[in-house]
């Protein structure tokens, strides 16, 4: 792919939005004054932001880049990773968990494992979060580096150590509500920068029923039925019958249930968001106001992918994606190309701003999570308790310096290993995988004791080991893709390999959390107020609330919406 | 600080950049949306939007 040549306009924009990053930054930092404001925004924020920022921590750019990729590799059935891969988890998140992230006033999700278990359940989650923070947050920066080196040729060690520089500025003067502001002009650059690359797209593919048309002929050239790239259920009833490769148990079950309300549910990067929040309320209606847009942004991140294949096919090479050197499509390219293609200088400055704002909320979001574990349930808990505020305070500060330079050297470990993607990627669903039992039992199950929670976490995150290294995802060699124990089973593709992996974890520790809780002593109820379902009063919403404001029924509403979405592109 | 404002700020600068990149760019690099040019279109609906949120932000001041 040639070079990007961008022009004065292109990089007037980019410095704009620099200016108005930094500025948040120095605006917010005359309101730091307790570790309380900087590592949890004081939690006096409103709904909306924290909603959105809920959002967009999870929308980096790898997500971006790696949604489109999707969708130009597997056609709408892309879109379950936010139809069914999201939003019914962030209803559940809203509704029925947050009463007791918020309620017990822990202030992280580690510190809530210790109030409803022990230390070494809490100190097992904090210390693997806080390398998973590190390693993502790395090569989040990696990513950002590689692509402005190879679109626009810029030199890669000054690409990631300005971008570096930036996030450390502002998350350093304006901590957590820095990262949650900068979130939320991130999600509307997004919008702002997406919308109309899907608007040429499908203007140049003769609308929606042209791209139907022309993806109907792409599937029955790749030996699939007609609908399998335009339908996102009719084609699961085998894992051959559809690009993806997964068949409708797996998805439900691996994605639907396991991974997805293992992130969205436990993993304390979006949830900081929502305990961010300024009200109970609002903490709980942060998920779903998040889940709104969540709906509807396969039309901005997939529809770009399924619009690229469409023009590839009838173009004859003249828009064709990058190939990688074993000889498959860089599918990763698709946006890049897109905005190659379509978007004239300015637009395309506005495009490129986008894909950086992800790049770096991406990296801001994990570093927050990252200081606030850190301080709180690493060094507080194990190496220096009983300090003033203001010690801990500038020990946030600390922590986001060594954040960000461990993302650095994380970056250029990502650059000499080139499967350190592919490993964080199994190691999340290795841990967030059982966790969600651990939550699921902890939260809902009374009887569920400490010895239960860690053991069985220990043994779900063994279980997903395990069964890795006994399969394989087809025409892949055993080793980091599996197989390294003997590669006793075959999955179609590695999404159906990793899904089943992590419904092998969520089981393995559920099972194991039950059996030994039955045989060990549970804790006192008076220990459990606040903490478990049954010992808990549920808030209750203000009676003045119009009922769609309530959050079971805006949860509903969702739930409904998302539903019929399904329908329409069954 | 109110968000809204910064957020209806940076879409009113940067909506007011994409009006300037299409008056200044030659027409043979135009791209059109439905025969519109396309940073002219776009520029005035992020300057719109931007006015929006900066009068919401007011409003609500």
């Amino acid at each position: 792919m040639p070079h990007i040549e961008l022009h004065w306009i292109d990089y007037a924009i980019l410095i704009t939005y620099f200016a108005f990053v930094l500025g948040i930054g120095f605006q917010l930092r005359r309101n730091m004054r307790s570790a309380e404001d900087y590592l949890l925004s004081g939690r006096a924020i409103p709904a909306w932001i924290a909603g959105l920022a809920f959002l967009s921590a999870n929308l980096g750019a790898q997500e971006v880049m790696g949604m489109a990729a999707s969708g130009a590799k597997y056609g709408i059935a892309t879109s379950h990773f936010y139809w069914v891969g999201a939003v019914p988890a962030m209803v559940f998140v809203g509704v029925f968990m947050m009463p007791f992230y918020y309620g017990s006033r822990a202030r992280s999700v580690p510190e809530y494992l210790k109030l409803r278990f022990d230390e070494k359940t809490r100190a097992f989650n904090a210390i693997t979060f806080a390398s998973m923070t590190v390693m993502s947050s790395g090569i989040s920066l990696y990513a950002m580096g590689l692509l402005l080196a190879s679109l626009l040729g810029w030199n890669f060690d000054a690409s990631i150590a300005l971008a570096a520089l930036v996030v450390l500025v502002y998350i350093f003067l304006g901590g957590l509500t820095s990262a949650i502001y900068n979130e939320v002009l991130q999600f509307f650059l997004i919008c702002a920068g997406f919308f109309p690359l899907v608007l040429v797209g499908l203007e140049n593919v003769g609308g929606w029923n042209g791209l139907v048309k022309q993806l109907e002929a792409v599937a029955v050239s790749k030996g699939y039925v007609a609908g399998a790239y335009t339908h996102a259920w009719t084609q699961m009833s085998s894992p051959s019958a559809n690009p993806m490769g997964i068949e409708w148990f797996g998805m439900a079950m691996g994605l639907g249930f396991v991974l997805s309300f293992g992130y969205w549910c436990t993993d304390f990067l979006v949830v900081q968001r929502a305990m961010a929040a300024d009200s109970m309320l609002a903490a709980r209606k942060t998920p779903l106001i998040a889940a709104v847009p969540k709906m509807v942004f396969p039309a901005l991140v997939t529809l770009p992918g399924m619009i690229a294949i469409a023009i590839s096919s009838q173009t004859n090479g003249a828009f064709q994606l990058p190939v990688k050197p074993d000889g498959s499509l860089n599918y990763d390219m698709t946006i890049p190309l897109m905005l190659q293609t379509f978007f004239p200088a300015g637009m395309l400055g506005l495009g490129l701003t986008a894909l950086m704002a992800s790049f770096m909320s991406g990296m801001a979001g994990n570093v927050t999570a990252f200081n606030t574990v850190w301080t709180y349930d690493i060094y507080q808990a194990y190496l220096k308790p009983g300090q003033s505020d203001g010690h801990y305070l500038n020990v946030g500060k600390l922590a986001t310096v060594f954040g960000i330079l461990a993302s650095w050297g994380a970056a250029y470990a990502a650059m000499k290993f080139n499967n350190i993607m592919d490993l964080l990627q199994l190691v999340f669903a290795f841990v967030n995988a059982p966790l969600f039992a651990t939550f699921l039992l902890g939260m809902f199950w009374a009887r569920a004791t400490a010895h239960g929670a860690f053991f069985g976490l220990l043994g779900g995150t063994i279980a997903a080991a395990v069964h890795h290294g006994l399969s394989l995802p087809m025409g892949s060699a055993p080793g980091l893709k599996g197989g390294w124990l003997a590669a006793t089973t075959v999955y179609p593709s590695e999404m159906a390999q990793n899904f089943w992996t992590a419904i092998w974890a969520f089981s393995v520790c559920f099972g194991l959390t039950v059996a030994i809780s039955l045989v060990t002593r549970p804790k006192a109820v008076e220990q459990l107020r606040g903490l478990v379902y049954a010992y808990t009063e549920m808030p209750k919403d203000p009676v003045d609330l119009a009922w769609y404001q309530r959050p079971a029924a805006l949860g509903g509403l969702i739930l409904l919406a998302v539903t019929i979405l399904n329908v329409i592109f069954w | 600080m109110d968000l809204r404002l910064i957020i209806g700020r940076l879409l009113l600068a940067i909506g007011l950049l994409l009006i300037v990149a299409a008056k200044l760019a030659p027409a043979t690099i135009r791209t059109t949306l439905y025969g519109t040019n396309l940073n002219l279109a776009w520029g005035i609906v992020l300057v719109a939007c931007g006015a929006l949120f900066m009068t919401t932000a007011r409003k609500a001041k």
